[in-house]
């Protein structure tokens, strides 16, 4: 009772958290528009969102990833540093003084190269691996474009022309920083750990490519504020994910099934999110790891060196939470009442509180993605990966060319996309229903009859990805 | 210089030979195999092993199991002391279930004398036997899962291992180095509501094994990690000298609990499941049905267990009760006597076996009648399946290997004695 | 202020920003901790053992075809990429073409699956 009654305090908190911090960079932002440059924003945007939202929720995911996992595992988790303040001494604060214990463990732990080690690459893999994922989320947008002291401030560090290219080109670049800390070590698990990197490199971003397709030709652009859109209001219709496929009016609310990724494009959703899920290099997909396996390519880094590795996965995680938000949830955009609120007068007036509003509907959407990668990297046993490589090349790839192509044919048939809607929603019932199909085993395990089960369709839960009957016809 | 310009002559000449350029194209560059060390100190050799493996690319060309890290005398060891001392030493066989090991080694000592126990005490061996079936098994599932990734089956194996540790400490005084029972019975008898007790850690146990069930025997990646991985033939198995479930996992239907039955076994209704493909999905599949089994013997037992003396009444094999000691001159001689000289085993040797979670655990004993062994031997059940480990993954992948280990479950303690 | 490159800028600020932390925050142990080199401690981790040979050796990648079919689909992948963006203006005409592309290409994904090259184990 108390460790709910504890996680929906934690939960407040980090709700109102978020909205302080949003509200403080459409502020800032505003500020330094007015008074600045034009085009200022954008670099308070870099602080804001690269340095305080991505930073410090990737800090607290090294927290959070243990307490949850505590959670799912009937522990307790990390309790035991405390703060040697007086009143909190004898209080855990739900672990998080291990966030502090940890970043000082690792600053004074010996910074070692290996004898053998190659000194320059060795340096340069931790570097490699850190500084593209952190760059990442510069092309995601955390929020509307409002105006905010006469000045229009928009949520995002950069716009560029390539949109998400951007993420593909840069994302690709972790994997280098992996295979030369595998080579560069001189250690032979190390190097078997960058060499799985590579294989895993290829097995699975060719589908990740592919995947997003659906979504480009349905909304006619790669940049992601396009694709994320915004609703309809008294100037303009609606654009991208905040268009309606079927709405009604509810007291003058409006409500409706919205145009989503994942609603228009499950399959595209569903590669999309394994594919990078392969990227974060967290189990299934700890190949390159395979702690009990061959102990991982960072086996002969230590300190700072090594915490790179394990930051630059966590920075990873909220990127990917963020990116498929903004490419599959509808970015900031509300479910429903989403035109209600754009047109309320308040809001039009006091164009940053509508910011805030969505900025935390965007940021709460990540946190339910981590929250989502937790549960599933806590699940799953490790792919071997020449299994990935089959999952890539023989169900993903195929599933993503099938998908570009039904969803073109959909897209020219019905521009409204709502026969796009009507596929996807089947494709999503088709696999709750393939999920939630329980066949009987007990009977065929007490006798051990142990290959009688399904093999071919039965999904051990609904994040993973599935063998569906469409991919099946494509083989 | 003749012999060395040999060769050359056969191979592929550019001027004549059309396709010489082809087949230059289609050789395989030059690699070399990859020597590599798993273990003794690696995460997934759970006892200390040493695995010299040889790698083409990640594929297994080559392993060496190298034993003797834990190597500690145990078969000397017993022969400096009375034959009821040797029981802190078969202890140390496997660590996770010593009470097998304890009742095994009585067991082959009790058939040397001619002895028969008490009822109540083979009750009691057969509960204390079955309990740490259950430890060991959970800890090898668990282990099977974390080792491949899945950290929560492990730590829900635990969980109930725990708790049954708890009962086991409460029958015997220790968590993992029993030393229960003695020659002629059992040396304490249950605790005070312990049955309950052990009932309702046995319905938790069924729950958290629903829990590992659930997450692991129909999970795709799980199953296609361990299908058709760590292959044996039933044929291959018996050469190798298999037992227990990894036998049985290829679908031999060799249980000495059934076969030959000792204690009271025969009293309870109980299958013995038995695989199909002796793969490592198999063996899972096996430990984990034998768990449900097992706690179907337990409540049997729990339920059925009779009154009555848990050890003999012959003061030359059991101590004399307390009261006899301090009150009566015959208690102290006879107590003394065991004591200082142990028990009077008469010469003779005896091979005798009981199923112990790994598979059939043997006892070569020789006495020569001067209260001391002349020989133990113990046949340890996970010798013959590490033996098998080159056989069965040689070709196979590197991350084969590791649920293959874990599924065939060989104890360190116990192979190197 | 508003040139072309102007939303280049922040990226060019972000990517030296994490070039940097990058490079500061190792920096970091190697000033805060302890230098105890020993002969042990930099030889390579082996599971405990002594060294079985270095390291740096020819190594057989037996992926290395799939590393090519990589670059062939990659490259379809960016060619699909401008026809997505304009493909509402193109109609079913760009439909037939990128179909028409797609297709030899799925021919030949068909043909080296066949053949094989997608499994490990040949």
């Amino acid at each position: 009772m108390s460790r709910i009654l504890t996680m929906l305090v934690a939960m407040a908190t980090i709700v109102v958290a978020l909205a302080g911090g949003v509200a403080t960079a459409y502020l800032v932002g505003g500020f330094v528009e007015a008074h600045g440059f034009t085009g200022a924003s954008r670099l308070t945007n870099i602080v804001f969102l690269m340095l305080v939202f991505v930073m410090i929720i990737a800090t607290l995911l090294t927290l959070a990833e243990r307490k949850w996992s505590a959670f799912m595992q009937d522990r307790v988790g990390p309790n035991r540093a405390r703060l040697g303040i007086p009143g909190l001494k004898n209080r855990s604060l739900g672990g998080i003084p291990h966030i502090i214990t940890d970043v000082l463990k690792m600053l004074t732990k010996e910074d070692f190269i290996p004898g053998m080690a190659n000194r320059f690459l060795f340096n340069l893999g931790p570097l490699l691996a850190f500084a593209p994922v952190f760059a990442l989320f510069a092309v995601v947008p955390a929020g509307p474009t409002v105006t905010v002291l006469g000045q229009k401030v928009d949520m995002v560090v950069a716009t560029p022309d390539f949109g998400i290219l951007y993420l593909f080109a840069i994302a690709s670049l972790a994997v280098y920083g992996t295979a030369l800390a595998g080579w560069s070590s001189n250690n032979k698990f190390a190097l078997l750990g960058g060499v799985r990197a590579s294989a895993q490199m290829i097995s699975y971003e060719v589908a990740l490519g592919l995947s997003l397709v659906g979504l480009f030709l349905t909304f006619s652009s790669v940049q992601l504020p396009a694709l994320v859109g915004d609703v309809a209001n008294a100037l303009s219709p609606a654009t991208g994910q905040g268009q309606y496929l079927w709405s009604t009016q509810v007291f003058g609310l409006d409500i409706g099934i919205p145009a989503w990724g994942f609603i228009i494009q499950p399959l595209g959703f569903i590669g999309f999110f394994v594919a990078s899920f392969a990227e974060t290099k967290r189990a299934p997909f700890d190949v390159p790891e395979g702690e009990s396996e061959i102990i991982g390519y960072f086996v002969e880094y230590s300190g700072m060196k090594f915490g790179m590795f394990m930051i630059s996965e966590f920075v990873e995680v909220v990127v990917l939470a963020g990116v498929t938000t903004a490419l599959f949830f509808g970015g900031h955009n509300l479910p429903i009442f989403g035109e209600a609120l754009a047109n309320n007068a308040f809001m039009q007036e006091h164009g940053w509180v509508y910011g805030t509003i969505l900025g935390t509907v965007f940021w709460l959407k990540v946190l339910f993605l981590i929250w989502v990668q937790l549960v599933i990297r806590w699940t799953f046993p490790r792919f071997r990966y020449d299994q990935i490589q089959s999952l890539g090349w023989k169900i993903l790839l195929p599933v993503g060319l099938v998908n570009v192509f039904v969803t073109a044919a959909l897209v020219l048939w019905d521009p409204s996309l709502r026969a796009l809607g009507v596929v996807g929603i089947l494709e999503i019932a088709v696999f709750v229903a393939l999920t939630l199909s329980k066949k009987e085993n007990s009977e065929a395990g007490a006798h051990g009859d142990a290959h009688g089960h399904d093999h071919g369709h039965a999904a051990p839960a609904g994040a993973h990805a599935d063998p569906h009957p469409s991919a099946a016809g494509a083989h | 210089m003749a012999d060395s310009a040999k060769p050359e002559a056969h191979a592929p000449n550019p001027d004549i030979d059309s396709y010489a350029h082809e087949s230059e194209l289609e050789a395989h560059l030059q690699t070399k195999s990859m020597v590599i060390n798993m273990g003794p100190s690696h995460p997934a050799t759970h006892g200390t092993v040493r695995l010299k493996v040889e790698l083409d690319g990640e594929t297994i060309t080559k392993i060496d199991p190298e034993i003797g890290f834990l190597h500690r005398g145990f078969q000397k060891s017993c022969e400096n002391v009375t034959w009821t001392q040797c029981l802190p030493y078969t202890d140390r066989l496997n660590y996770l279930s010593a009470m097998m090991n304890n009742f095994g080694f009585l067991n082959a000592v009790e058939k040397l004398i001619g002895l028969e126990i008490p009822e109540r005490a083979q009750y009691i061996r057969v509960i204390g036997s079955e309990l740490h079936r259950l430890t060991d098994h959970l800890t090898c599932v668990g282990a099977t899962g974390l080792e491949m990734g899945g950290f929560a089956p492990f730590l829900y194996g635990m969980e109930a291992r725990e708790l049954i540790q708890d009962r086991v400490t409460e029958l015997t005084g220790a968590r993992l180095t029993t030393s229960f029972g003695r020659v002629g019975g059992i040396n304490r008898d249950l605790p005070e509501g312990w049955i309950a007790k052990v009932h309702k850690t046995l319905t938790r146990t069924e729950e958290l094994l629903v829990e590992m069930d659930g997450l692991l025997t129909r999970n795709r990646i799980f199953v296609d990690r361990t299908k058709d991985t760590g292959v044996i033939t039933a044929d291959d198995a018996i050469d190798y000298g298999w037992t227990g479930p990894a036998l049985r996992a290829c679908g031999v239907d060799y249980d000495i609990r059934k076969v030959r039955p000792y204690w009271v076994y025969e009293r309870f209704d109980f299958d013995v499941p038995v695989g199909e493909h002796g793969d490592n999905y198999d063996r899972y599949l096996v430990r984990l049905e034998e768990m449900r089994q097992s706690i179907r013997i337990l409540r049997q037992a729990m339920d059925t267990i009779p009154a009555g003396p848990i050890i003999v009444d012959d003061w030359r094999i059991a101590l004399p009760p307390k009261p006899e000691v301090y009150g009566t001159i015959e208690g102290v001689m006879a107590h003394f006597k065991l004591v200082m000289e142990g028990i009077q085993v008469p010469p003779g040797e005896v091979y005798d076996s009981t199923e112990a979670s790994n598979g059939e655990l043997g006892w070569y004993l020789v006495s020569d009648g001067r209260g001391r062994p002349y020989k133990v031997h113990v046949r340890a059940p996970g010798f013959p399946v590490l033996a098998a480990l080159p056989h069965i993954i040689t070709g196979k992948m590197l991350p084969d290997l590791v649920p293959t280990f874990d599924t065939i479950n060989m104890i360190g303690g116990e192979v190197e004695q | 202020m508003i040139t072309p490159l102007a939303p280049y800028l922040p990226l060019a600020v972000v990517l030296l920003l994490a070039g940097l932390m990058a490079m500061a925050i190792p920096q970091l142990t190697t000033r805060l901790g302890p230098k105890r080199p020993s002969a042990i401690k930099s030889s390579p981790f082996e599971a405990g053992s002594e060294s079985s040979g270095p390291a740096r050796q020819r190594f057989a990648v037996k992926f290395y075809v799939v590393a090519l079919l990589f670059i062939v689909f990659d490259v379809e992948a960016v060619f699909l990429y401008p026809w997505a963006v304009n493909f509402q203006a193109l109609g079913w005409f760009g439909y037939v073409e990128m179909l028409v592309f797609a297709a030899t290409l799925i021919v030949g994904l068909i043909y080296v699956w066949k053949k094989g090259a997608l499994d490990w184990e040949s």
